[in-house]
């Protein structure tokens, strides 16, 4: 009766189904964590750099206090706005490699006023050193330390360094952008669930109100229910409460026409017809010759 | 020792309806006390509805065993779709009374307005799978009921296509309408060790932990049905693995895995 064997291996499969979605989110979280930590990385390099450069052109003039953001702290950043992002970068280079505070304050500080981070490199950077990489010798030492660097003396030195930064720059750049791509679907699905949830809310309503209309039995509610019924297309139930309004109260006028309405939609337009007729030979309601003049020429259907 | 355990264990989940197997939890007393009240008003009918599986017909049993000794009280648990077969069942039962040929509605009618009650109370009759009657058929049934000398009460159920509580016969005030849910997740957890420990499986109740029930709530969303299909599917894979692999066996709980086993045989997971 049992197939254990066939069904060990049916929930195997299930197991390994219903663990997919775990295994690619992971990867997917893995990826990026290792993406971001290499952005970073890449980044408080040439933040440094920037900074160092930036320092030597400007005029030391302000003091500040030190800063004491610390490496690990930048590396879980990975998710802030790209501004923040290089604007703790900037605070923790300067920070780690003991670069002097108060000269480095002004760049940061105005590196916190630009929105964008390839503008804002671009102008530390490039302005001042772009003459220098056209004097510089190619053959030049190209595993400079950052050590050497922060010495902050030599400008070629500084200039060298410069180089291979901004060709990092556009890579990384992309990146970042790519890694959002997959949050797009999700907000979709988002915004499709919360449709069918205020559709259920409806159905709840509805619920609701036939509970109430239950226990009091007021056609006021039976004859809501049979309209928002009629309103969603579902002709029998429409047909079923504006019958138990009628039951109710035979002279509400709404829910005779809906009946009759709701018969129609249901394919019995003779009985439409003859509820109409009978609902008029009493109430004489203008409304219901209307519409049974309307059914009768097939102009509602 | 075990294996039998497991049997015994099993079979406690069979589907079928016996008052004797009647579970009592505190939500279904409350139901039960409400009924037994609607019973004793004059005039009402009583509807009982609910989703497959959620203990209509049990109730019914219920209802009608411990009536039994104190009153009249006849359970139908098919309908009868016959109309004279219907009216001619209702008078042998209710009155002795024998007939042969055909019974009609104003003949029975009749005969039940002119039976003097005196004492006794008003004798009732249980009608389940109510939604197979035709339209017509209740409305004799609601007829009968104005009599004042029957009273009926009808276990129908409600399926997403048809809201039978929406038809009109059910929508006036003279039904008096209770609704059967599924079990929650603290009442599943009492309706499965309650049938263990009646059985003496006190060994496998203590099995079930929270974790256990309330995958096995997710899985069937509490519908008793639903929950006897895949428990004795559970205690059939204990069985075998008792026979064929006991190692494979923790008797301290119920495992995730042959749950969902269980749930995968029983169609409740689609793999
Ligand atoms: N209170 C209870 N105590 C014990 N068992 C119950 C109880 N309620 C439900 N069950 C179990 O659940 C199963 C299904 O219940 P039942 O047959 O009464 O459902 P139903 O509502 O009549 O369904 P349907 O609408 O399909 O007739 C029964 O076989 C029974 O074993
Ligand atoms: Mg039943």
């Amino acid at each position: 009766m049992l197939n254990i064997h066939d069904l060990e291996k049916r929930h195997k499969k299930y197991k390994i189904n219903s663990m997919l979605p775990f295994i690619v989110l992971s990867t997917v979280v893995g990826a990026t964590l290792i993406g971001a930590a290499f952005f970073v990385l890449t980044y408080q390099k040439e933040e440094l750099v920037a900074n160092i450069q930036q320092a030597d052109v400007q005029v030391a003039s302000l003091r500040a206090t030190p800063l004491d953001k610390n490496n690990s702290e930048a590396l879980l950043v990975e998710d802030k706005k790209p501004q923040e992002k290089a604007q703790e970068i900037n605070e923790t280079a300067i920070a780690q490699n003991s670069v002097e505070a108060k000269e480095n304050t002004q760049s940061i500080q105005e590196i916190k006023k630009e929105p964008e981070i390839q503008e804002e490199i671009k102008r530390v950077v490039l302005t001042p050193s772009l003459e220098f990489i056209s004097k510089i010798d190619t053959t030049a030492p190209k595993n400079h330390s950052l050590e050497v660097i922060s010495n902050k003396k030599k400008e070629v030195v500084v200039a060298e360094e410069i180089k291979p930064v901004i060709q990092e720059i556009k890579v990384e750049k992309i990146e970042p952008i790519k890694m959002e791509e997959p949050e797009i679907p999700i907000a979709k699905e988002e915004k499709k669930g919360s449709i069918s949830i205020s559709r259920r809310d409806e159905q709840k309503d509805i619920a609701d109100v036939i509970k109430r209309f239950n226990v009091n039995h007021n056609p006021a509610l039976s004859l809501f229910v049979a309209k928002k019924y009629y309103q969603l297309g579902d002709y029998e139930q429409a047909y079923n409460y504006a019958l138990a309004t009628n039951d109710i109260n035979k002279n509400i006028e709404e829910s005779w026409i809906l009946f009759a309405k709701s018969l129609v939609k249901l394919n019995k337009k003779e009985m439409a017809v003859e509820t109409l007729k009978k609902y008029i030979s009493h109430s004489n309601s203008p409304q219901a010759k209307q519409l049974l003049e309307e059914i009768k020429v097939g102009k509602f259907q | 020792m075990k294996q039998s355990i497991y049997e015994n264990s099993r079979d406690v989940f069979l589907d079928t309806v016996d008052a004797k197997d009647y579970i009592h939890f505190e939500k279904l007393s409350a139901i039960y006390d409400s009924l037994r009240n609607s019973i004793e008003k004059p005039l009402k009918m009583v509807l009982l509805y609910g989703k497959p599986g959620t203990g209509k017909s049990m109730f019914l049993s219920k209802l009608h065993e411990s009536l039994e000794s104190s009153q009249k009280v006849c359970l139908y648990k098919t309908p009868i779709l016959d109309e004279s077969e219907f009216f001619k069942t209702l008078a042998q039962d209710l009155y002795d009374m024998r007939y042969e040929g055909e019974l009609n509605f104003t003949q029975f009618i009749k005969v039940v307005e002119n039976r003097e009650l005196g004492e006794t109370a008003i004798p009732l009759i249980l009608l389940d799978e109510a939604q197979l009657y035709t339209t017509p058929m209740m409305e004799k049934i609601r007829l009968l009921s104005d009599t004042r000398k029957v009273k009926f009460v009808i276990a129908l159920h409600k399926t997403e296509k048809e809201d039978i509580i929406a038809k009109e016969h059910f929508q006036t005030r003279i039904w008096e309408s209770i609704k059967l849910e599924n079990a929650s997740a603290a009442e599943l957890k009492i309706y499965i060790q309650k049938k263990l420990m009646k059985v003496n499986c006190i060994d496998t109740a203590s099995m079930f932990t929270q974790k256990s029930i309330d995958l096995i709530h997710k899985l069937t969303d509490g519908n008793y049905r639903d929950v006897n299909k895949i428990v004795y599917t559970l205690f059939d894979i204990y069985l075998y693995y008792a026979n064929n692999n006991p190692s494979k066996i923790n008797q301290n709980e119920i495992s995730t895995k042959y749950i969902e086993m269980a749930a995968i045989h029983t169609g409740l997971i689609d793999a």
